[in-house]
């Protein structure tokens, strides 16, 4: 399980992260979305016992993480800016690894490392980015990880690529009981592959949860009345927006959708029908609230 | 446990590449360029074996050769500044992920401790750093020996390989510790060259500084203090001389470099790498400390080329701020944030000036220390032109304790604020007083003219007081070893013991070494003596000449300087003294009959045997305005009537050390002139007669001018 308690990490005046909290359990897979700047690679960071919080602490299986080796051992971090050994090889950083951490596992990077087409023995920095993101990916799984940080990394990958890495990372989760964040903008992915989510807004873990959770947090329908306005119908409920064509009223609501659906069903509606949102509307919506984008 | 081995072993691995620049940097610095050095040297052993009646000295010099790394391998300061520049490089290769954000953070994630971390690249650093450099620094004894000159080895070459490796050692330490404050390697190097010698350097400009204006202190305050307890310095005198020097310094620091870099690499935050400072709490003391480094150089440098008060107080404050604004802008590389704090790089300049005025008005009031001889156990005395020439000696005794305060307190109140160093018109006096307390050094140097001084009551007393005394002349015996020399004598080898003879400082003397040397056929300044009892009698005669020594021969211009040196008891010693006209039995025993002759010649007794003409001209005004060129007339003059009254006026004169000019110091406003009316090259005319006014002539024509003696002593031989 790893836990976070009231993290708060400042970069001189500038506060990147605020009281964050949260509770993953094991084989868990949680996608951590923000805004640019909003904290989301601090918070990956400290996680990963690389900085250390100003106040707070980050747990793994109940061990703090900063300066813990073994805690450490069984965390990887793949950076949104991979970092290798200077003019390293991914045969090299099969060595490099090899002497660091006690799980590495040299033939399932070569497995990977075949899977994903890389070569061995070119240097890492001859790569493209992509390239590079793919040889930071074998190489965090080749060590076997309780606890998978990917910062942005379906960002650098083409489709081909992105769908071959939620391929292994489903079966490794399933296999070893990996828990995994991924943080980054790619949220139809994250919408697509996580049990939980949560949004990041200037250092503040705004909400987060199951998806379907998230998901319902707002709900959309749109609605043909014979008499009366929708809204009214509504009172005591946030309307987020309200737009008309014609008699159709197209609703979004901050609430669950349930609740809308009774409201306006008692109106006895001409037409009445719930539209899905997608994740990526949902942190939009939650965005606007805060302000972030109009 | 296994795993952290691996990690080292991997690490070491990887930094082959530096163990190999390190295996041959070392090599070529030592033992490759010895190949050329040992060449010659199997050259002149083998002209030595071939030459039966070959200097006893060569076995010693060559020895000294062989055994001194310094010697054969590149020179003391690239080898010292070439090995701290190793252990630094080191030190950056090790920590560079330091200066990299990226992989700051890929070394942060690793499973380790930062202390694990740390503590594993200091091993690398043994493997790749320092083993490599001693394994190529071992070659050296090896390829001595391999080179047959096992005899000529001794230990120290081991003591100065560890000294080498000491020397990488603080490089890296020192590299260690500026990489782990700093995130940027031209800020790391700053860092380095700041804490190598930044604080010596600064301590020597404040020195200067204080010096300008404090007439009493020493030339060198700093120095010796530097000499013994800076570290890099220490470290670079023990490589030559390591029986002599204590690295003592050098290894605290060292140590004190490991810890800091320690607590720094296990505090700093991943998140500084690629910031100039990598901790923000040292930004402000690190910003005052350069701002007042910049001010103190700024300060010191404008103060030497434009040699005014105002030049040193606008460049030491405005150095300040300046340096202030350079450093904002280095810590945040933000030409916006360049003037923040700007307030406290004021106040650094205010400080700046608060000590130049604190020197300008004495506040501390160094210039009125006056110790009261009572209460000192020791006053210890090098002194110049007081009693004659460069004296050195301890004085224990009421009497002679209040005699020197005497002497430094009148100096003191001569004082004009004019400091002339080494010239036989001016006295001067270095004084350690020693108390209960410590000691305090201080300096009076030409305030007034020897003849001015002379010509005071006191001043005769108390020069008298410490000239009869046993305690100066045993002292002179004791500080210049003498006793230790013939104790050495009875024991080893007259060959540990060497006698030159060189030109006096004081004075011109007449180049007397130098006729000395061209009368006799010598090539060099050794005396060479071949046997103990030669020696013995020269260090004897002159220890009888110290004892015989008055104030009249003292003052007179001494033929030469002897210096004699040794190494007794593996230390060595080092000792000079002036040798004077009078001192007939030391001049036999250093040179025989020949000696003496060329002694009396130099010393006047050219006005007996060639044709010149000596006169004693009165000024209306006192020598000191004399020498400064001041104008005057002179208002009597008077002609030797007898050679020997030449020989006995001009012997009785000394000679300043800036101009051709004899002084005749036992009255104090009297020039000595002479003429050689021989010498048609000059404006003298030919036909002159006798007993023309030489004089009257000059002031008439104002052509004429005197001759310096020793053109009388080169024609004379």
């Amino acid at each position: 399980m790893i836990k976070a308690e009231s993290i708060t990490k400042c970069f001189g005046r500038k506060v990147a992260l605020d009281r964050v909290s949260l509770t993953l359990d094991d084989g868990h897979i949680f996608g951590l979305v923000g805004t640019n700047g909003a904290g989301k690679s601090t918070f990956l960071r400290v996680l990963t016992g690389i900085l250390k919080a100003d106040s707070g602490n980050a747990f793994l299986n109940g061990q703090g993480v900063y300066e813990n080796p073994s805690a450490k051992q069984q965390i990887c971090y793949v950076s949104d800016e991979p970092a290798f050994v200077t003019g390293a090889t991914l045969s090299d950083m099969d060595h490099f690894q090899a002497a660091y951490y006690a799980a590495h596992d040299s033939a399932r990077l070569r497995e990977l490392c075949e899977f994903f087409s890389l070569p061995m023995n070119e240097r890492i920095s001859s790569f493209s980015k992509g390239t590079q993101k793919r040889a930071q990916i074998v190489l965090a799984l080749s060590r076997h990880p309780r606890l998978l940080l990917c910062d942005e990394t379906f960002d650098g990958l083409d489709p081909v690529m992105r769908e071959s890495f939620k391929r292994v990372l489903g079966e490794v989760m399933l296999d070893e009981q990996m828990t995994t964040i991924l943080a980054g903008h790619s949220l139809q992915e994250m919408e697509n592959i996580c049990d939980s989510v949560g949004f990041l807004h200037e250092g503040k873990l705004l909400t987060s949860g199951d998806m379907d959770h998230i998901l319902s947090r707002f709900c959309k329908v749109q609605v043909v009345l014979e008499n009366g306005e929708p809204n009214a119908l509504l009172n005591g409920l946030t309307v987020i927006s309200d737009r008309r064509q014609g008699r159709l009223s197209i609703l979004t609501v901050r609430a669950d959708e349930a609740e809308v659906q009774e409201r306006l069903k008692a109106a006895s509606p001409q037409y009445l029908e719930a539209i899905p949102l997608s994740l990526e509307e949902v942190f939009i919506l939650e965005m606007e609230e805060q302000g972030y984008a109009k | 446990m296994q795993n952290k081995k691996r990690s080292v072993f991997y690490m070491a691995r990887r930094h082959a590449v530096l163990a190999l620049v390190m295996f041959a940097a070392a090599f070529f610095m030592v033992p490759f360029h010895a190949l050329t050095v040992f060449d010659t040297v199997r050259g002149a052993i083998r002209a030595a074996d071939a030459d039966s009646a070959a200097n006893p000295y060569w076995t010693r010099n060559i020895t000294a050769m062989v055994s001194n790394i310094v010697e054969a391998g590149f020179n003391q300061e690239i080898l010292t500044f070439g090995f701290a520049g190793l252990g630094f490089f080191s030190a950056v290769i090790l920590f560079k992920h330091l200066f990299s954000r990226k992989q700051a953070l890929m070394i942060a994630s690793l499973p380790l401790r930062r202390q694990t971390d740390f503590l594993e690249r200091v091993a690398v650093y043994f493997l790749t750093g320092l083993l490599p450099a001693a394994l190529g620094l071992l070659l050296y004894p090896l390829i001595a020996l391999a080179g047959g000159l096992a005899p000529y080895m001794t230990g120290k070459i081991a003591v100065q390989i560890l000294m080498l490796l000491m020397i990488h050692l603080y490089g890296f330490t020192l590299g260690a510790f500026c990489a782990s404050i700093t995130g940027q390697v031209w800020a790391c190097a700053a860092g380095a060259l700041f804490l190598g010698g930044g604080f010596e350097f600064a301590a020597n400009c404040w020195q200067r500084v204080a010096w300008h204006y404090l007439y009493t202190m020493p030339v060198e305050v700093v120095m010796p203090i530097i000499r013994r307890w800076s570290p890099a310095f220490s470290l670079y005198k023990a490589l030559r001389q390591p029986e002599l020097f204590s690295p003592l310094a050098g290894i605290v620091c060292t140590a004190v470099f490991v810890v800091l870099a320690y607590l720094a690499y296990t505090r700093r935050a991943a998140e500084g790498a690629e910031h100039p400072i990598a901790i923000k709490a040292l930004e402000m003391p690190l910003s005052v400390i350069v701002s007042l480094f910049a001010g103190s150089i700024t300060g010191y440098i404008f103060m030497t080329f434009f040699g005014k008060e105002a030049a040193l107080l606008i460049a030491a404050a405005g150095g300040a701020v300046v340096g202030w604004i350079m450093v904002q802008l280095a810590f945040t590389l933000d030409f916006r944030q360049a003037f923040r704090r700007l307030p406290a790089g004021f106040a650094c300049g205010v400080l700046l000036l608060i000590c130049v005025f604190g020197f300008r008005f004495d506040i501390f009031g160094y210039e009125r220390y006056a110790p009261d001889p009572q209460k000192l156990t020791a006053v210890t005395v090098q002194s110049g032109n007081v009693m004659g020439g460069n004296e050195n000696y301890t004085l224990k005794q009421p009497d002679t304790k209040a005699a020197a305060c005497t002497l430094a307190g009148m100096l003191r109140d001569a004082a004009t604020g004019r400091r002339v160093y080494h010239d036989p018109v001016y006295p001067e006096m270095n004084l350690t007083f020693t108390s209960g307390h410590g000691e305090v050094r201080r300096a009076y140097a030409g305030g007034a003219s020897s003849a001015e001084m002379h010509g005071m009551t006191a001043w005769q007393a108390a020069v008298n007081t410490l000239l009869n005394s046993d305690e100066y002349r045993q002292g002179r015996i004791q500080t210049g070893c003498l006793d230790e020399y013939l104790a050495a004598l009875d024991t080893d080898a007259a060959g540990n013991i060497y006698i030159y003879g060189w030109e006096q400082i004081y004075g011109s003397g007449g180049n007397g070494w130098e006729s000395y040397k061209t009368a006799s056929g010598r090539q060099n300044d050794a005396f060479n003596y071949r046997n103990t009892d030669q020696i013995r009698k020269v260090i004897e005669s002159l220890k009888a000449a110290i004892q015989r020594r008055t104030l009249s021969s003292l003052q007179q211009d001494p033929v030469f300087v002897i210096h004699i040196s040794g190494r007794i008891n593996n230390v060595y010693k080092d000792s000079s003294f002036a040798v004077y006209p009078d001192d007939y039995e030391l001049l036999r025993a250093l040179g025989g009959e020949e000696l003496i002759e060329m002694a009396g010649l130099l010393s006047g007794g050219f006005a007996e045997v060639t044709d010149c003409a000596v006169y004693r001209v009165s000024f209306d005004a006192s020598v000191t305005d004399l020498i400064e060129g001041k104008i005057c007339s002179p208002q009597k003059w008077m002609r030797a009537s007898t050679k020997d009254e030449a020989k006995e006026w001009i012997r009785a004169s000394i000679k300043t050390n800036d101009a051709d000019i004899y002084y005749y110091p036992a009255v104090g406003n009297e020039e000595i002139w002479i003429f050689d009316l021989n010498d048609q090259s000059e404006q003298i005319p030919g036909n002159l007669d006798p007993d023309t006014d030489l004089v009257q002539l000059v002031m008439e024509q104002q052509e004429l001018w005197y001759w310096p003696a020793k053109r009388f002593v080169s024609k004379a031989r």
